[in-house]
């Protein structure tokens, strides 16, 4: 799965500059903002020509023309505001601030754009290793479908797919921290918003000159696909605005950003006023949502249902600058919003209560002492054999902020000072009765990392993902279904404890290749078929019996009886009568679904994909029957996706393998024995799988190792037996040649 | 009886130690043993960790030239000693879970050179004591 990153480096900047301001330029701005806004593209595209030739200019931003404070004070940030256009925003304004225009004046904003958080789009890049994608979620259609910009095993790419930018940002932004793939793509921004296609194929197209060629050859092959078929969408960037940099999503004293109005704004597509509705600068009224496709700005009556900013007085000072509560190193606070996870059993979520926080963080450290980043934003995400771009200015100081940096040093570059263990005052540990065997096959955190193994994996909800922070009622198993820890190997050959997901979508099959289709045409396009108002899996699965059902099987005196008071029989009769009655609704449904997407998007065999499973209509009206394995010739479509978990850290009590070898060198021991079953919204679900044979382990070979183990504390005693003979040997022998050389010097002595 | 358990305490230590070397070769070349490869190696050890011990008390007296012996063989024979003994204590101090993992690339260290020093020390053993079989053999049959 290829990946196109058309937002070229230094582009951020520029279609900053142009972006939903420019659009509204004609109306809003007068001559001066235009002439600065046309210097600031000007220097924008300087600093792109400059990244273009030295990608690693960005690393190198402590050296450039702005100002820094150089002290580990806080910097007082009494500042001016000013909006898209550079006009300075007074109490009085009713236009969002624009964080690019605002602290754009005195920070790098062009080198921060590349940063991890922001870069998913640019050419110069790193994919870096696997992690959580962008799981595009849609319980009324049974979707769970991992995407991302970067090259991971597993998820596919929101371009191919037809899915635009804007789409993207509208579903995830709220998790956005702004930037990249939230910037409109620069003729999106400006054109005037006519109807238009909103596409993988129009956004390649405005890609760099460089890549213009392959975009268009991409675009035109992407005119036979069906994603793009219907995919004609409107352009919504000039009304929605871009969702800039946010520099206070993370900068923001803790308590100051408010989390739930940006949300609430981006769900409301009110993108560019997201920043000042979260400072709780002003309030924002109006929703963008509310104005119809191909809506023309130049119209009064649509600058008019625009959103409207009115600015709290009392956050101005007398020169009109407004404090800014900005912190040089985020909060842990801040990083939660985005980096939290729960785990889920089968009696639902677990209490907070019941789990410990990273030991890291109970010993007083935060997130950013090891995920540390320089003005280039080149966060460490801290794994061995990270490639980041910051390391090219010292790489002892990223390489030693890894587990094993830290901890025991970085044996690459010993001799050095800072490369000795105990970064932090990280304590070293001695992994005492350890053979150094395991460091080769396990990394740390498959011993120290993730939720504490059990016999079988469990749920696990995210924050990307669950939307965790949000005010909801949630039971643990909404979708998507995501399942951990697995034991299972990353390329290094070692084993990680890892979260994973089964994908579950809507999709083609066409010369044995499956390709999801974009779930919001899916949507639109089986809405009727489906009938389902807001849950797949309750309202088609699994459906609630009804009373009459609940009769005909349990009779008239028991069927009113609450399903906890109910025999356990009575439970299964139940519980097989359901699994029945959603076997028959998915397999109608599914099936007058996939015929509609056929007939639609003209395609040859569209197919529900769930829990490893692919289902195409059957040879019968209404029925549904499953695509045979050897059949698909991309199986990573459908299978197992799955990327590390890092935390929490467990303490060193906690880890495996304290217990002893027989800890993991057992038949039932969780790293190796326990087990997970693909789970999705569909009907039917995996085998379950041991973590072993995940880790290509041969089920004999761990049978004998084991059997080895269970004799090993025998074995010890007749080791240790054997060592006493030998040295009682060795002793005789000595003894002996002892005697015999004194028994020499008695016969032969020595002569004066 | 005892000349037949020292034959079978030689061949099975000189088999095992024949094991042993075969599958620590890829330790030559920076790799740790893993898999099948260390599931043999483990339970060839087995075989020397028993036997060699037995085959030690059993040779004592030629060893230390009360019983007739050879020069070959009393090297051989020291020489298996020391160098086993080196071997199995250092590996023995690997499976104490009180030995560091630094504590324990030195102890492997160790059990490497000693082991694979273990391989000329059986084979000077075995000729050894196939030279003064053939000698015994020969005065044994060929009387005066």
């Amino acid at each position: 799965m290829s990946r196109s990153r058309d937002f070229h480096a230094g582009r951020c900047l520029d279609s900053l500059s142009q972006s939903p301001g420019h659009a509204r330029g004609s109306w809003l701005a007068g001559r001066l903002p235009v002439v600065c806004g046309s210097l600031l593209s000007v220097l924008g595209w300087l600093i792109a020509v400059e990244l273009a030739i030295n990608p690693d200019a960005s690393v190198f931003a402590a050296d450039s023309k702005y100002a820094h404070s150089d002290s580990n004070a806080r910097y007082i940030h009494h500042i001016d505001l000013y909006d898209i256009n550079n006009r300075k925003i007074t109490p009085e304004s009713d236009q969002p601030y624009s964080p690019s225009n605002t602290c754009g004046r005195c920070h790098d904003y062009s080198a921060i754009s590349h940063g991890w958080h922001f870069n998913a789009v640019m050419n110069d890049s790193v994919d870096g290793r696997p992690g959580e994608p962008w799981i595009w979620t849609d319980a009324r259609t049974g979707t769970q479908l991992p995407l991302s910009y970067r090259d991971w095993k597993g998820s596919f790419d929101p371009a191919e797919l037809g899915i635009s930018r804007w789409e993207m940002t509208h579903q995830f932004g709220s998790r956005l921290a702004g930037g990249g793939v939230a910037i409109a793509p620069e003729d999106d921004a400006k054109t005037p918003n006519a109807a238009k296609t909103d596409t993988a194929k129009s956004e390649a197209a405005t890609s760099d000159a460089g890549d213009q060629a392959d975009a268009k050859a991409d675009a035109s092959d992407e005119d036979e696909s069906p994603a793009t078929q219907t995919a004609v969408k409107p352009n919504r960037w000039p009304l929605s605005g871009s969702i800039e940099i946010d520099c206070m999503v993370c900068h923001a004293s803790s308590g100051v950003y408010d989390f739930n109005t940006r949300r609430e704004q981006i769900e409301d597509e009110n993108f560019a006023w997201a920043a000042t509705a979260a400072l709780r600068l002003g309030t924002v009224k109006g929703s963008v949502s509310r104005i119809k496709d191909g809506s023309d700005l130049s119209d009064e009556s649509t600058q008019q249902k625009l959103p409207k900013v009115t600015y709290d007085a009392r956050k101005f000072e007398l020169d009109g600058t407004v404090f800014m509560d900005v912190i040089r190193e985020p909060s842990n606070n801040a990083c939660f919003q985005c980096h939290s996870q729960r785990t889920v059993t089968e009696s639902g979520i677990e209490h907070r209560w019941m789990h410990d926080q990273d030991v890291h963080l109970r010993a007083g450290m935060q997130c950013v002492d090891c995920h540390r980043n320089g003005i280039e934003h080149h966060t460490v995400r801290g794994f061995e054999g990270e490639e980041n771009p910051a390391s090219s200015l010292n790489p002892t100081s990223t390489s030693t902020l890894t587990c094993s940096g830290c901890h025991l040093g970085d044996e690459q570059s010993s001799t050095a000072i800072a490369a000795r263990p105990g970064r932090l005052g990280a304590p070293y540990p001695h992994h005492q009765g350890l053979p150094p065997l395991h460091f080769d096959k396990l990394s740390c955190t498959a011993c120290h990392g993730g939720p504490v193994p059990r016999e079988e994996a469990v749920r696990i909800m995210t924050s990307l993902s669950h939307a965790l922070g949000t005010k909801e009622h949630r039971s643990g198993f909404e979708l998507p279904a995501i399942a951990g820890p697995i034991y299972s190997k990353l390329k290094d050959g070692k084993i990680y404890p890892q979260r994973a997901i089964w994908p579950a979508y809507w999709g083609s099959l066409s010369d044995g290749k499956i390709q999801p289709l974009d779930p919001a045409t899916t949507y639109d396009l089986t809405r009727r078929s489906l009938r389902v108002r807001s849950d797949f899996v309750e309202e088609i699965v699994a459906p609630k019996l009804s009373s009459t059902d609940r009769k005909k099987i349990l009779g008239d005196d028991r069927y009113k009886v609450s399903d906890e008071e109910l025999t356990s029989e009575e439970q299964e009769k139940l519980a097989a009568a359901q699994k029945l009655a959603g076997q028959e609704s998915f397999n109608e449904k599914v099936a007058v679904s996939l015929e509609a997407l056929e007939k639609e998007l003209k395609i040859e065999t569209a197919v529900y994909v769930s829990s490893g499973f692919v289902y195409r209509r059957g040879e019968d009206e209404k029925t549904v029957s499953q695509v045979p394995h050897d059949e698909i010739k991309n199986l990573d479509a459908i299978e197992m996706t799955t990327w590390p978990i890092a935390h929490n850290v467990r303490p060193a009590g906690w880890a495996l393998g304290v217990g002893g070898c027989t800890e993991c060198h057992r038949e039932d021991s969780v790293i190796f024995a326990s087990t997970v079953q693909s789970i999705g919204p569909g009907p039917d679900q995996g085998t379950r799988v041991t973590m072993a044979s995940l880790q290509g382990l041969d089920p004999n070979q761990s049978l004998v190792w084991n059997q080895l183990f269970v004799g090993r504390a025998s074995f010890k005693y007749v080791m240790a037996t054997s060592i006493v003979v030998l040295c009682l040997i060795l002793l005789v022998g000595v003894g002996a040649m002892a005697s015999r050389l004194a028994g020499h010097h008695r016969h032969h002595p020595p002569t004066a | 009886m005892i000349k037949l358990a020292t034959q079978i305490c030689l061949f099975v230590v000189v088999v095992c130690t024949i094991i042993l070397a075969a599958t620590a070769l890829p330790a030559l070349l920076g790799d740790h043993l893993a898999g099948k490869t260390l599931i043999l190696h483990m339970m060839a050890s087995g075989g020397v960790v028993t036997l060699l011990p037995v085959l030690a008390i059993l040779l004592l007296g030629q060893a230390l030239g009360i019983q007739g012996s050879n020069a070959l063989l009393q090297v051989g024979f020291w020489t298996t000693i020391v160098t086993s003994l080196l071997s199995i204590a250092s590996v023995f101090g690997c499976m104490m879970p009180i030995t560091s993992t630094s504590t324990m690339h030195t102890l492997v260290l160790i059990h490497g050179y000693t082991g694979f020093a273990m391989v000329p020390a059986v084979t000077l053993l075995l000729f050894g004591m196939i030279r003064w079989r053939r000698m015994h053999s020969i005065r044994s049959t060929t009387p005066g």
